[in-house]
């Protein structure tokens, strides 16, 4: 009797099933391919139209409240008129310097025996003053007083005439900031 | 089968190949411009909430505003909501006899600022309103203002007036002949710019002759009827004798 004994790798076999893998796996990583591609659009179209809506509406009802906001918000509502009159009040009182406090403050640089005759202001700061002085010095001097004023912008003399034997009456026009920004 | 699939190999990889390169295909035709979509659509919904919630926030800090219960009776008295010339008079009636001077003659004019009505634009039509015709209405607000006053002072104040630039304005001019010595003459200047009534003196004119003045005052007092909705209850003006 004669024993054969073959120890060696069953090499046919292998090879055969090396075969059968590789398009088994091909064939199963396709179809798992094809059911991602699949179920990523599926999922990505409905969530693309989903958020579409959603973006629509909240579109919408931004609108709504900017609507909302622009009526309480625009003139003079419930919601700003004591803001709006408080601010109102405060502009018309901080426009123009008060008359009588520029009045003071001209007539502080007035030389000693000096009588103001006339005097004309208004609120666009324009001041005409007719002013006896007791010499023409005293004119001079004042004009010169007014024009290192800071309020003033410009002071002339136009006319000084001799009315008494010894006054001198002149006629002065003073250009000054009225407004209390100016002075600021 | 082994030996089909060992003669169809090479077409078998193949087809493997094919389906591989359709899927890419499908992929980046398809899917990807669907994910850049979805990305793009999901920062504009973030984008459109946060403006939501910024409007929201908004609104919820506005709150109706009340005057306070203290300064209730003297609130609009500094700038009332109708021309109240009556109470103009009586307040000049008062300062005459406390600076001590005599009025000779008293001239009222009101001045109409319609600026508003000839605009023809009403609140509730705000909504129908764009942007272009929101500037222009900002524009024929302004003019209820250079009718009062002039362009150097609108410049001086238009940050103040920012606010408040679409307030009607009305002024209600006063002229006032009178006399009295210079005291009592400044005195009397002086009380009437401090009255509770905003008011600004357009004009103060004076001769002397034997230390009394003949003196001419121009006042400018003024109104709106934009608050005269939100005065509370029965507060018309009543004067009486005391």
């Amino acid at each position: 009797m004669k024993i054969n004994i073959d120890l060696l790798p069953q090499k046919t076999e292998r090879k055969d099933s090396t075969v059968l893998i590789i398009p088994v796996a091909g064939a199963v990583m396709i179809f798992l391919l094809a059911i991602y591609v699949t179920v990523s659009f599926i999922h990505l179209s409905s969530s693309v139209a989903k958020l579409g809506a959603n973006v629509e509406e909240q579109t919408a009802y931004l609108d709504e409240l900017n609507v909302e906001l622009l009526e309480k918000q625009t003139g003079t509502t419930a919601y700003n008129f004591v803001d709006h009159y408080t601010q109102l009040e405060h502009v018309l009182h901080s426009i123009y310097q008060d008359a009588t406090v520029i009045r003071k403050e001209l007539f502080s640089f007035l030389p000693t025996e000096t009588e103001v005759n006339e005097y004309d202001y208004d609120h666009a700061g324009n001041v005409t003053m007719v002013v006896t002085f007791s010499s023409k010095e005293d004119a001079a001097i004042y004009l010169n007083r007014l024009l290192h004023v800071d309020m003033v912008m410009d002071a002339k003399i136009e006319t000084i005439s001799l009315v008494e034997q010894n006054g001198f009456r002149s006629l002065l026009h003073v250009e000054l900031n009225s407004l209390v920004g100016d002075k600021q | 089968m082994k030996e089909w699939v060992k003669a169809k190999q090479q077409t078998i990889l193949l087809m493997i190949l094919l389906l591989l390169v359709l899927l890419a295909a499908i992929q980046f035709s398809l899917v990807r411009p669907l994910q850049l979509e979805h990305t793009a659509k999901e920062q504009e919904w973030q984008a459109t909430n946060s403006e939501v919630k910024k409007a929201e926030s908004v609104i919820n800090q506005l709150q109706p505003q009340a005057v306070d219960p203290k300064k209730k009776d003297s609130f609009f008295s500094s700038v009332p909501p109708r021309a109240h010339v009556e109470q103009l008079i009586a307040d000049l009636e008062r300062i005459e006899h406390s600076a001590n001077v005599t009025v000779s003659n008293l001239t009222i004019s009101l001045l109409s600022n319609d600026v508003e009505e000839q605009s023809g634009i009403q609140e509730s039509q705000i909504e129908e309103l764009n942007q272009s015709q929101l500037n222009e209405l900002d524009h024929k607000d302004y003019r209820m203002w250079e009718g009062i006053f002039s362009n150097d002072v609108i410049t001086a104040m238009s940050s103040e007036l920012e606010e408040i630039h679409h307030l009607t304005l009305s002024p209600v001019d006063v002229n006032v002949q009178f006399t009295g010595d210079e005291e009592a003459v400044t005195l009397f200047v002086e009380e009437v710019e401090n009255m509770r009534r905003a008011v600004h003196i357009q004009n103060f004119t004076y001769t002397t002759n034997n230390s009394q003045l003949t003196a001419n005052v121009w006042i400018r007092a003024y109104y709106s009827e934009d608050f005269e909705e939100f005065i509370e209850g029965e507060q018309g003006l009543v004067l009486s004798r005391d």
